[in-house]
């Protein structure tokens, strides 16, 4: 299997002296696999997503993703690498609310140079598959939570990324909804789409990924990544489902 | 569609409120420096374009038509140094009278011209259209009577009517006829003069002028030339005037362009910084940063361009009546319209400053990482302001106030700009309400027309009526006055009506005693002073000065003094402050005068405010030292409250005193054109530049509004009302309304002390301490709540939305 992800000794830090947000993390993620990442408040998830989406760097380390050492790229070439390999889904969404759902979801094909009558195609065919062909005209304050994260999927989906990111993709989203998500999540990563999210709930982990990594004060848990129910993992993030809604730190 | 352009033009398109405001204050501060920039060019050598855009002539020459024929005057063109001859038109010096008058209004100037448009002089047409047929006049702007198109008038006894208002730019005629109708207004029945208008190859200075003229001379028969008048005269006239307007254009036109720049620095950045969140998304997106640079400059761009393009033609059409008023105030009958650079300056340089605006946030913005775009978007940096809040906490304001009082303290940035638009706009307003009061008063000082309301000419010798066009000691000269059978006077080359006033060379023709008695019979008549003129020499000087003679208790006349005090016996002398500059003299020092071979020496014992820079004040028995028998001239008269000054003056004039209605009383109210354009203009400016600081602060509050959205919800969830959701939104800008408000007063103030005194000197004037200190303590008062009404007019819109919306919506946001 080739890696879609692999961290090797990454480091972040925010302030130049003070504590390591993420410490000497060593990750590898393979293509088509779906792994989740999971870990109190704080403990750097969101910030390892950020480091492999290239929205930020690490302050020591290396990261590649697709196979694409990130460290040696530009801010315009990070951008470019990102609308081509990337897909990123948020918490609370992120859609541009200056667009309709159809023009947000064509974005992505818009900055990668897709032509017009294929990035349409694709797009009907994603808005068809998410439910949301009705909404192809409205704007995202008119669309309910759950809408919006399925629109929000839509786009992520849109470059046909390798890697598609998730960030409590159901953080915002009522039961229906969550469980909607996670069934389409599941269903991408059994058509061969590599993911990795960020999570705080349990069942949306197991349900959608193969592999679950804990990560604690920054660091990866070595302990082997069991999926199974009632593994070492069940009684650690009892207790932080019980913050699924609170953001992610860092 | 381009995914730049895309996303911009959804922004265009969705953030109407960003998007209107954007093109609005582009719009008015386009309009703003476009007026600002076309004032300014106006305002530089106004004489000088007008000079060169009408053609002017360098010289006016009139000829004896008895003496040179048409052919001989025309020839004079090939004379040395001589570039340029047009004419000879026939001309005469006519009596005005208006139909039924028994009085004429002077002397006129009037040429027989068949075209405005001769190869020199070309004459601006105001109103109306050119004379075609005998029987018809056009009349010189400003000359005569008050009269309009379709009025009548007499010229010489002759009835015409007026079909045209014309201006030259050297004045060179009072009124244009068809040349046949000039005949028909000499007695004899034929033209005696010819008025030729010169252009010479070199006119740099006055002796160049007058060697033009004597070559003219040479080449035309011995005594042909009557007399000449050089363009230098009224170009010198017209600088004096230009001069009191150049610093108030230029200090408003400086506050304009300004505060046009920080205001759409401000609405630009604001947008900008507003968008963070947004940023951040287009970067997850893939945007490079350049991409994003480009979403955001576009999207403010757009509507700038559109504003800056509309507030373009606003300028031009704003700037048509104002650059008309500023031709009369430069006395010159075209000024420079807006030029074709200012056209693409303005926009180009206002699309500039929204670059450098957008730019600087937008590179800003495209170094922080995405996702904490994302996360500062919404809401201002953690504790900022926290201070400030616990403050206001513990005051015993209402809660909503406090919260509104400690709002500007989250965004530091943005609340400078803000105050600094706040302190700009105060300082317009302060400056402007300092400038209209002290134009005001100037104007009050030198029309004197709250102490004295009325002058009582006396006529003289020989004239049949004489009315009085100014002050006594106003200039102008005496000059025949009066209708057939009275001959013309001697073809005076430049224009239009001459006083009948007597001097005391000529004695009046009305018995002084029997007009005073009369003055002191009426019951309306609250004070009275005898005036008395005399020429005067003051060794040293070249030219002769008017000395005037007032009645020992003149104080009441309401000359302001700018240093010194008034008169209070004989042997005193009050000057106007050009005489003590020209002389060297400071109040205090002896000066002499001499009239034919008798001397007096009088103390300078105060300066006047005066725009007659030959005008000496005196009491009546210094006058009389240097020439006993002077004759008075005339009377000034304060009537008491509540008299109405035009029907004084009629029944004064019919009153039988003056034989065959020699003399005459008239009011003395004297209209100032420059004084009230200049008001027009101060306002004009001043609205603009207030409009564009209340956009200003619209734009703050609504993207406070917005970017507080979350909080507001909460507010509301938590039972603020919408009224106490208003009363937070307006407060948040009112204190930076009342701190700009109270540092632009000082601002204002001195900008005030700085220009109206520049403003002054350069008609040479200096202003009395009542002129400059124009700010009293209600003044004060108003001015001090001006920054908080413009914020607070600012803030009322965007204020009733937040007001109007509901919880939940704010919540979604």
């Amino acid at each position: 299997m080739t890696d879609v992800i692999r961290l090797e000794a990454v480091t972040k830090r925010y302030e130049g002296t003070g504590p390591a947000a993420l410490d000497r993390v060593d990750l590898v993620v393979g293509a088509r696999e779906a792994v989740a990442v999971m870990g109190p408040s704080g403990s750097g998830k969101s910030t390892l997503l950020n480091l492999i989406a290239g929205l930020d760097r690490p302050t020591e380390g290396a990261v590649t993703v697709a196979g694409v050492g990130l460290g040696g790229l530009s801010e315009t070439a990070l951008a470019k690498f990102r609308r081509r390999h990337i897909g990123m889904i948020f918490q609370f969404f992120n859609l541009l609310d200056d667009l309709t759902v159809l023009d947000n979801v064509l974005m992505p094909a818009r900055l990668g140079g897709i032509s017009p009558r294929a990035a349409r195609t694709r797009a009907d065919e994603l808005l068809g598959y998410l439910g949301i062909a009705g909404h192809a005209d409205a704007y995202p304050a008119r669309l309910s939570g759950g809408e919006r994260q399925r629109v929000a999927i839509a786009r992520a989906l849109m470059n046909r990324p390798p890697l598609l990111l998730a960030d409590e993709p159901t953080g915002a989203v009522d039961t229906a909804n969550g469980r909607h998500i996670t069934e389409l999540l599941a269903e991408l990563n059994r058509d061969g789409q590599a993911l990795l999210m960020v999570t705080h709930d349990l069942q949306l982990a197991r349900a959608c990924t193969s592999r679950i990594v804990r990560i604690v004060d920054g660091r990866l848990d070595a302990t082997p990544q069991a999926h199974d129910p009632g593994g070492p993992q069940d009684s650690l993030w009892d207790d932080a489902q019980d913050g699924r809604t609170t953001e992610a730190s860092r | 569609m381009n995914a730049v352009v895309k996303a911009a033009w959804a922004a265009v398109v969705r953030r109407r409120v960003q998007t209107v405001v954007t093109a609005v204050v582009a719009l008015l501060a386009t309009a703003t420096s476009v007026l600002a920039f076309g004032l300014l060019v106006a305002s530089m050598a106004p004489f000088d374009h007008a000079f060169s855009a009408l053609h002017g002539a360098h010289a006016t020459v009139s000829v004896d038509a008895g003496r040179a024929t048409a052919e001989q005057v025309r020839a004079t063109g090939a004379g040395s140094g001589v570039a340029e001859v047009a004419g000879p038109y026939p001309s005469t010096s006519a009596p005005i009278m208006l139909p039924g008058d028994a009085v004429a209004h002077g002397t006129m100037t009037v040429v027989g011209r068949a075209d405005p448009n001769g190869p020199l002089d070309t004459l601006k047409l105001r109103s109306g259209r050119w004379v075609r047929a005998p029987g018809e006049v056009v009349l010189g702007d400003g000359e005569g009577p008050r009269l309009g198109v379709g009025d009548r008038l007499r010229l010489g006894g002759v009835e015409l009517t007026v079909v045209g208002i014309a201006a030259s730019v050297t004045d060179t005629a009072g009124a244009w006829t068809v040349p046949d109708q000039i005949a028909a207004l000499e007695p004899g029945g034929a033209a005696k003069t010819f008025q030729a208008l010169y252009r010479f190859a070199d006119a740099g200075d006055s002796d160049a002028v007058a060697d033009g003229v004597a070559a003219v001379r040479a080449a035309l028969p011995s005594g042909a030339a009557l007399g000449s008048t050089s363009y230098l005269d009224a170009r010198r006239e017209a600088a004096g005037t230009a001069a009191l307007v150049v610093p108030f254009v230029t200090a408003f036109s400086v506050l304009g362009v300004v505060m046009s720049v920080l205001i759409v620095g401000n609405v630009v950045s604001g947008a900008v910084v507003a968008g963070y969140r947004g940023i951040g998304v287009l970067k997850t997106l893939g945007f490079t940063p350049r991409q994003v640079s480009a979403v955001y400059l576009a999207q403010v761009l757009l509507p700038a361009l559109a504003g800056a393009a509309a507030g373009m033609f606003a300028g031009h059409a704003l700037a048509v009546p104002l650059l008309a008023d500023t031709e009369q105030s430069y006395a010159v009958p075209e000024v420079a319209g807006v030029p074709w650079w200012v056209d693409v300056l303005v926009p180009v340089g206002l699309l500039l400053v929204v670059c450098v605006a957008a730019l600087i946030p937008a590179l800003r913005a495209g170094r922080i990482p995405a996702i904490q775009a994302i996360a500062v978007g919404r809401a201002p940096r953690a504790g900022r302001g926290f201070r400030a809040h616990r403050l206001l906490a513990r005051s015993r304001l209402p809660r909503a106030v406090a919260l509104g009082l400690a709002g500007p303290f989250a965004r530091p940035a943005r609340t400078g700009m803000t105050l600094a638009a706040l302190l700009l706009g105060t300082t317009a307003v302060t400056f402007a309400y300092g400038l209209g009061q002290t134009l005001t008063r100037a104007d009050d000082g030198l029309s004197r027309e709250g102490s004295s309301q009325i002058t009582v000419s006396l006529g003289m010798v020989g004239e049949q009526g004489g009315m009085h066009q100014g002050p006594p000691e106003g200039a102008g000269t005496a000059g025949a006055a009066g209708g057939p059978p009275a001959p013309p006077a001697p073809p005076a080359p430049p224009r239009g009506p001459q006083s009948g006033r007597p001097t005391a060379e000529q004695p009046p023709s009305a018995d002084p005693v029997a007009v005073a008695d009369m003055l002191r019979a009426d019951a309306a008549t609250a004070r009275f002073t005898s005036v008395t003129t005399l020429e005067v020499e003051v060794p040293g000087r070249t030219r002769p000065l008017e000395l005037t003679g007032y009645d020992t208790d003149s104080s009441w006349l309401g000359y302001p003094v700018v240093a010194g005090r008034w008169l209070q016996g004989a042997g005193e002398i009050v000057v106007p402050t050009s005489f003590l500059r020209t002389s060297a003299l400071r109040v205090g020092d002896e000066v002499a005068l001499d009239h034919d071979g008798r001397r007096v020496t009088v103390r300078i014992v105060g300066e006047a405010f005066s725009s007659d820079e030959e005008a000496l004040l005196t009491d009546r028995a210094t006058l009389l030292q240097l020439k006993p028998d002077a004759a008075i001239t005339a009377y000034e008269v304060q009537v008491t409250p509540g008299t109405n000054a035009d029907a004084y003056a009629e029944r004064i004039s019919e009153a039988g005193v003056f034989a065959a209605g020699a003399g005459a009383a008239m009011p003395r109210s004297e209209e100032n054109s420059t004084i009230p354009i200049l008001i027009g203009l101060i306002g004009t400016l001043t609205l603009l530049i207030a409009g564009v600081a209340g956009l200003g602060v619209l734009n703050t509050v609504a993207l406070d509004t917005r970017e507080r959205a979350q909080s507001i919800g909460v507010l509301k969830s938590l039972g603020m009302t919408p009224r106490q959701t208003m009363a937070m939104v307006v407060t948040s800008v009112v204190g930076l309304g009342l701190v700009g408000g109270a540092a632009g007063i000082p601002l204002g103030v001195a900008l005030h002390h700085l220009v109206a005194p520049v403003m002054a000197s350069t008609a040479d004037l200096r202003l009395p301490d009542s002129m400059v200190s124009v700010y009293g303590v209600p003044a004060y008062a108003v001015l001090a709540v001006s920054g908080a009404v413009l914020a607070t007019l600012g803030a009322l819109l965007p204020a009733g939305w937040a007001a109007r919306s509901r919880a939940a919506a704010w919540r979604t946001e």
